[in-house]
C-alpha cells in the first residue's frame, strides 16, 4: 500500500481546506513508476479529486505541484523517491481553484510583462535571421523553461512581493531575450528591469534552482542581468 | 494576493543599492582582516598603545571608511527588509525614517570621536 495525504479545497462547498488520506494497492500501478500513475488512480478511486495533466513526460508542465514539501512535476517524480506519507499540496503561494488546480494568472502577467519575443525593427533579411554557433548557444539552459512555475512559487521574495517582483521564471525568460543576439530592444529591456523590487528582490536563495524540472537555473540567469546593468552603467 | 503586475516605480534605483552593498562588504572584510593581522602582530594592551595607533591619519581614514561602510551596509540591508515584508508604506516610511535617523546619528558621532 501506498500512503498519500493531499490537499483537498473545493470552495463551493468546503470552507477551509484540508489533507485528506488515500492509499493505493501497489499492483495496481502494473510497473508504472510515476508519482503521476498513482495520482491518475487516485482519480479512479475518487472522482472528485482534481489535479492538472496533459503530456506526463514533463514537457507540458501542467502537474507542477508540491510534493513532500518541495516544487515538481509529477509525471517525472518516481515514487520510489518519495517517503511515505507522500504529502501532496497545491503550488505555494498561489490562489487555489480547486484541491491541487492553482490560479497561474498572476504568473503568465509577468511573464507578460517580460516581453517574451523578439524585438527587432532592422528590415527584415529575405530568408532568415541568422546565429553564429556561439551566439545559439548562450540560449541553451534557457530555453528550455516551461513555464510550470515550480521556481517561481517556491521562492520566498515572490511570495512577498507577488505582484511587484517577477520571479525567477519570468526573469530567466527575460535573460533569454537579453542574450538572443536578434533581438535589439536590450536597453528597453534593462530599463524595464532596473527597478528595486522587479529584479533586486531576488536574494540568491536559490529554492528555485533547487527545484527547476528542468534543472535550470535562473538565479544565475538573475545574476547575469545584474552584471549587464552594471557594465551598461560603466 | 495581488494578481496585476505594478508599474514600475519611479526610483529606478537598485542597481547602486546593490554595487554599493557589495562594495561595501568587500571593503569591511578586508579592514577586518587587515585589523586582525595588525592587532595578532603587535596587540593593543594598553590606552596609550591605543591612542598611538588611533592618533595615525591612514588609520583613521581607514577606520572611518570601515564604520561609513558598516552603517551603509546595514542602511541597505534593513531597507531591503523593510522592502521585502513592510507592506503597508506609512509603516515602513517610518522604518526607514528611525533608521535613517539612527545611522547618520552615529556616523556624525563615529566621525567626531576619531577625529578628536
Amino acid at each position: 500500500m501506498i500512503r498519500f495525504s493531499i490537499y483537498r479545497f473545493n470552495p463551493d462547498k468546503d470552507s477551509k481546506p484540508y489533507m485528506q488520506d488515500y492509499q493505493l494497492d501497489e499492483s495496481r500501478l502494473e510497473g508504472r513508476k510515476m508519482l503521476l500513475d498513482a495520482i491518475l488512480l487516485l482519480k479512479e478511486q475518487d472522482e472528485s479529486l482534481s489535479f492538472r495533466r496533459s503530456c506526463r513526460e514533463g514537457v507540458c508542465g501542467s502537474d507542477a505541484m508540491n510534493i513532500n514539501g518541495s516544487n515538481g512535476l509529477a509525471c517525472i517524480t518516481p515514487l520510489s523517491s518519495l517517503k511515505q506519507p507522500i504529502n501532496l499540496n497545491p503550488l505555494p503561494g498561489m490562489p487555489v481553484i480547486r484541491d491541487l488546480i492553482v490560479d497561474m494568472e498572476s504568473f503568465y502577467r509577468q511573464y507578460r510583462t517580460i516581453k517574451p519575443w523578439l524585438m527587432n525593427d532592422e528590415p527584415e533579411p529575405e530568408i532568415e535571421r541568422l546565429q553564429s554557433d556561439e551566439e545559439r548557444k548562450k540560449l541553451d539552459g534557457l530555453y528550455e523553461c516551461i513555464l510550470c512555475g515550480c521556481c517561481s512559487t517556491a521562492c520566498p521574495s515572490f511570495w512577498w512581493n507577488p505582484g511587484k517582483y517577477l520571479g525567477p521564471a519570468a526573469l530567466l525568460q527575460s535573460y533569454r531575450f537579453l542574450v538572443d543576439s536578434r533581438d535589439k530592444a536590450t536597453n528597453e529591456r534593462l530599463d524595464e528591469l532596473e527597478d528595486p523590487f522587479r529584479l533586486f528582490r531576488c536574494h540568491s536563495i536559490m529554492n528555485c534552482v533547487e527545484v527547476c524540472p528542468r534543472d535550470l537555473n535562473p538565479a544565475l540567469a538573475i545574476h547575469n542581468i545584474r552584471k549587464m546593468l552594471l557594465k551598461r552603467a560603466t | 494576493m495581488a494578481v496585476g503586475m505594478s508599474e514600475r516605480g519611479s526610483l529606478h534605483s537598485g542597481l547602486g543599492e546593490w554595487v554599493v552593498q557589495r562594495l561595501t562588504a568587500v571593503y569591511m572584510l578586508f579592514f577586518i582582516v587587515i585589523a586582525l593581522i595588525r592587532l595578532s602582530i603587535s596587540p593593543v594592551s594598553t590606552h596609550a598603545d591605543w591612542l598611538l595607533l588611533s592618533s595615525g591619519l591612514l588609520f583613521q581614514i581607514a577606520l572611518l571608511l570601515f564604520i561609513f561602510s558598516l552603517l551603509a551596509h546595514a542602511w541597505l540591508g534593513l531597507k531591503s527588509v523593510f522592502l521585502d515584508y513592510i507592506h503597508p508604506w506609512r509603516l515602513r516610511f517610518l522604518l526607514l525614517m528611525v533608521v535613517a535617523l539612527f545611522v547618520f546619528a552615529t556616523g556624525v558621532w563615529a566621525l567626531l570621536i576619531v577625529i578628536t
